[in-house]
Order: C-alpha cells, then sequence, then structure tokens
C-alpha cells in the first residue's frame, strides 16, 4: 500500500548552532539527534506545501493488528483501515509531521493478503511452550549442529534459550475468525481515504492555521 | 599580549586529513522502543532509547561498503549498459540464472547490487544480484513484482529472457542480533542474526517528506519468544546467508529484553 499524506507543514533536523547547549532532557525527548564530529542536529519545523510518502508492506499492516491485540492496553481487533491509521499515527508520521499539519490523505491499496494474514498470524496463536513442546516431539530440540560441536545454549530449530517459556498463546486462537473477518473487510478508495481522513481530523487546506504562508 | 594564530594552507590540511579517517558525510540514526505485551508485569512503554548514531560501514571491503552502495544508488550503478545486460537464460535455478553465452563483468564488484529481471512461468520476478562469474547471476531470492513485503517468486523460466537494470537495490531490510559485539565499519554481516522467535529479516516500512533531508524505515516485530536485543542493521538483501549490502549498523546502549507478546520497534533515519 502506498500514502500520501500532504502537509503544509513538515520536520527536518538541521544543525544545532554552537552556542547552544543540548541537554539530557533535549535527548530523551527526541528533540536532537547526533550528527557527525561530535555536533547535533535539532528537529525544526519548516512551512512548506508538501506530501510524505509512505510505502506500507503489507507485512506491516498484519504486524499492526498483532501489535494492537498483544498490548495489555490495546486488545482490539483492528480492521485494516484502523491498523494502517494507527500505524501512520504511532510509527510513522510522528518522525515527518504533526497531525494538524495534514491536508489531504491518499492512498492506493491493493487489498488484503489473506495468505499471509493468516501465516503471521499463526505463530502468535500457538504459546511459547506449545512451540517448544513441538521441537522436542520433533526430536530437534537443543541438538548440537554436529557431532563435533558443543552443547547449544539456543535450539537451532525453535530458537528458544532454555525457558522459563509462555504458557499462553500472544492471540487466543478463538479470536481468529473476528480477526480474519476483520482483516478481510472489502472498502475502496474513496471510503479508506476518507477514514483516514476522519480519523486524523484532517481539514481542507484553507482550514489549516498557517497554510500557505 | 595576543598571538596571531598561524593558518595552514590548504595543501597542509589536505595533507593531515588523508592521513585521518574519513567522518561520514550521509549517516544514520536508529531509535529503538519496546511496547510490553499482555504477559509483561510492564504495562505500555517497556524501553526506549534516544536517537543514536548508527556506525556506517565505510571501510567494508567492495560490495557490502556504505560509501559504494550510496555512489552506485545515486550514481549509474554497477550495471552500465554492457551487451549481454539483456538476453536469453540457458538455465536458473533458486538463486540463479545463467546464459552461457553471456560475458557478464566481473571485475572490481562485479555486478554485485543489481537488480535482474526475469521471466517466470505467467509472471516477471527480479533478483538482487549478489555476486557473478562471467557467465552465472547469483541473487539474493526471485522477488515477486506484486509484493510489497518482499516475499519470494517463481524461479524463472531456464529459456526466458532476462535484463539488469542500472541503478542499485534498496537497502531496506531491518535486522537484529542477540549478540554482544561492538560494530565494526569493516563488518559485513549481522553476526548471530536472528531468525527465529519472530525476529527475522524483514522489509522496513520506507517514508519521506519530499523536500526533507532525511528518509525513514521503521519495522514492528512482536516476538513469539524471550530475546534480547543488542545491535542492528540494514540490509540490501533478504536473508542473512544471501550477503548483500549493509550499509549501517547499530548496537543497543541498553539493550532491550523481550518475552512473547512484547513489541519492538525499529526506526532509522537516513541523513540525505
Amino acid at each position: 500500500m502506498r500514502v500520501i499524506v500532504h502537509l503544509s507543514k513538515f520536520y527536518d533536523w538541521v544543525p544545532v548552532p554552537a552556542d547552544v547547549t543540548v541537554t539530557t532532557s533535549d535527548i530523551q525527548a527526541e528533540r536532537v539527534k547526533p550528527a557527525s564530529g561530535g555536533g547535533w542536529l535539532m528537529k525544526v519545523t519548516k512551512e512548506a506545501t508538501t506530501h510524505t510518502q509512505i510505502n506500507l508492506g503489507e507485512h506491516q499492516v498484519i504486524a499492526k493488528i498483532i501489535h494492537e491485540k498483544t498490548r495489555p492496553e490495546g486488545g482490539r481487533t483492528f480492521t485494516r483501515r484502523q491498523a494502517v491509521a494507527f500505524y501512520l499515527a504511532e510509527n510513522v508520521m510522528p518522525h515527518h509531521a504533526h497531525r494538524l499539519w495534514f491536508t489531504d490523505i491518499k492512498v492506493h491499496d491493493d487489498g488484503p493478503d489473506l495468505a499471509l494474514f493468516r501465516s503471521m498470524m499463526g505463530v502468535h496463536l500457538v504459546s511459547e511452550a506449545g512451540r517448544v513442546k513441538q521441537c522436542i516431539d520433533a526430536g530437534k530440540h537443543m541438538k548440537p549442529l554436529n557431532e563435533k560441536s558443543g552443547p547449544v545454549t539456543r535450539c537451532l530449530t525453535c530458537g528458544c534459550l532454555g525457558g522459563p517459556y509462555a504458557t499462553e498463546p500472544n492471540i487466543d486462537p478463538k479470536e481468529l475468525d473476528a480477526h480474519v473477518a476483520a482483516y478481510s473487510e472489502k472498502v475502496d478508495t474513496k471510503t479508506f481515504e476518507d477514514s483516514l481522513r476522519a480519523h486524523f481530523k484532517v481539514k481542507p487546506v484553507a482550514e489549516v492555521k498557517g497554510a500557505g504562508k | 599580549m595576543r598571538t596571531a594564530s598561524v593558518k595552514k594552507t590548504v595543501a597542509q590540511a589536505a595533507r593531515m586529513a588523508s592521513r585521518s579517517k574519513t567522518e561520514p558525510q550521509r549517516y544514520s540514526h536508529w531509535l529503538t522502543k519496546v511496547t510490553a505485551g499482555k504477559t509483561s508485569k510492564e504495562r505500555g512503554l517497556k524501553s526506549r532509547t534516544a536517537w543514536r548514531h548508527n556506525l556506517t560501514t565505510t571501510t567494508a571491503v567492495g560490495y557490502t561498503n556504505a560509501y559504494d552502495w550510496l555512489a552506485k544508488a545515486m550514481g549509474q550503478g554497477p550495471s552500465f549498459a554492457f551487451a549481454t545486460a539483456g538476453g536469453t537464460a540457458t538455465s536458473a535455478g533458486l538463486t540463479s540464472l545463467t546464459n552461457t553465452g553471456a560475458a557478464f563483468p566481473t571485475a572490481g564488484q562485479g555486478l554485485a547490487g543489481s537488480i535482474v529481471v526475469a521471466q517466470a512461468a505467467g509472471a516477471l520476478v527480479y533478483g538482487i544480484i549478489v555476486s557473478n562469474t562471467p557467465t552465472v547471476l547469483t541473487v539474493d531470492q526471485w522477488y515477486q513484482v506484486t509484493s510489497s513485503s518482499g516475499a519470494s517468486g517463481s524461479t524463472p523460466s531456464g529459456t526466458g529472457t532476462y535484463a539488469i537494470l542500472p541503478g542499485q537495490g534498496p537497502a531496506s531490510w531491518m535486522a537484529v542480533t542477540a549478540n554482544t559485539f561492538a560494530p565494526s565499519t569493516a563488518d559485513t554481516t549481522l553476526a548471530g542474526e536472528l531468525t527465529t522467535n519472530g525476529f527475522g529479516r524483514a522489509v522496513g516500512t520506507y517514508s519521506h517528506t519530499a523536500a526533507a533531508s532525511t528518509y525513514s524505515l521503521v519495522h514492528l516485530w512482536t516476538a513469539t519468544g524471550t530475546e534480547t536485543i543488542n545491535n542492528e542493521a540494514q540490509f540490501g538483501a533478504c536473508a542473512p546467508s544471501a550477503g548483500g549490502v549493509m550499509p549501517f549498523e547499530s548496537a543497543e546502549p541498553t539493550p532491550p529484553s523481550l518475552i512473547s507478546g512484547d513489541t519492538l520497534q525499529n526506526t532509522v533515519t537516513v541523513t540525505i
């Protein structure tokens, strides 16, 4: 999926002047980042009519659905539209622009990939302990690389480090059907764009304070 | 009494600079955030780092050197036109394409980094060339041209046509490792790169604002097992076994530990 977010302002990075002191709180607040030669770059706002292009792989749309479901304060069953909106809001756009500067959003969407969805969800429907048991049952668990190599500290097959293992799956298998239904929701481009505009409360360009200055 | 400072000449400064390490003018930063899963005792953001300067692989030999990759990506690339840049394959495999009548350039870095497009049954596929002989191209994998996730496609026809394109494949794959080490400008691989517990190499989400001086890659991994992340890197190929350019590498200042259900968000910004 390709998303274009039209903007009236954007963030950029410029060198911190020599007479400015960079504090720990500046660093922790991500207002600055180190430049070459021991200098610093600071986040600045630039006014211009521009756009951010986001090439959002379908695997990351699905990753956001899984992320939302696995976090304790989340737990919602996202549709694709919701996953895209929250991915843009939390993981991409904070590096490019404040949402108040959005003037429009355009989407090129090729639709859901159900095979990829089932494949990515599948590993989260089995607990870590269950996965280790499968590895033990297959006779592959913690086997050395060959006869000459010593004992391993990480299973070469399942990647486990020797426990303790989580006994609950990240996502309850009973919820898979609801996830598939939500993910498979079919929407046309206009509906997709309208829902993103509504999510970000996008105002037409004339209404954005400072737009066009 | 003020002493007048003696200024160096350009020739003197150039001689001094020739003996010192070149400071990268193109560089990148890494940002790591971990959000807690349901089984964590924590809630919300479990750990986060400030922006940190990545190490740029400026002394790595050959194709994996960041400078070489940047030059080829922004300039013409290794595949400057030559007679057998387009032709007909005589055989093809899972990661190779052969034209026994070809004369692929091998001097220097050969065609490493170029993209070859080939004909498979019912569809076109492409691969990133990681090495070549005069008659055989080795690619990281054959990609579906329609996949936004870097999914593998069919093996090309052993008698189909192919074209090697100018330019260089992008370095948008992101990878992590639990191994502890200090990154080096000569590194060509990420030692002990993770492939299990949900942390396989993956294509980052690219974003760029027109006229801004950086572009970003971001990726979310949700753990299916226990891991501690100590180092990260960017790659131009799909798998640890495939090689490929590794322009940037980064060590975690405070390595985050994740358990099943925790989510790791890695963000890379590259200053152009």
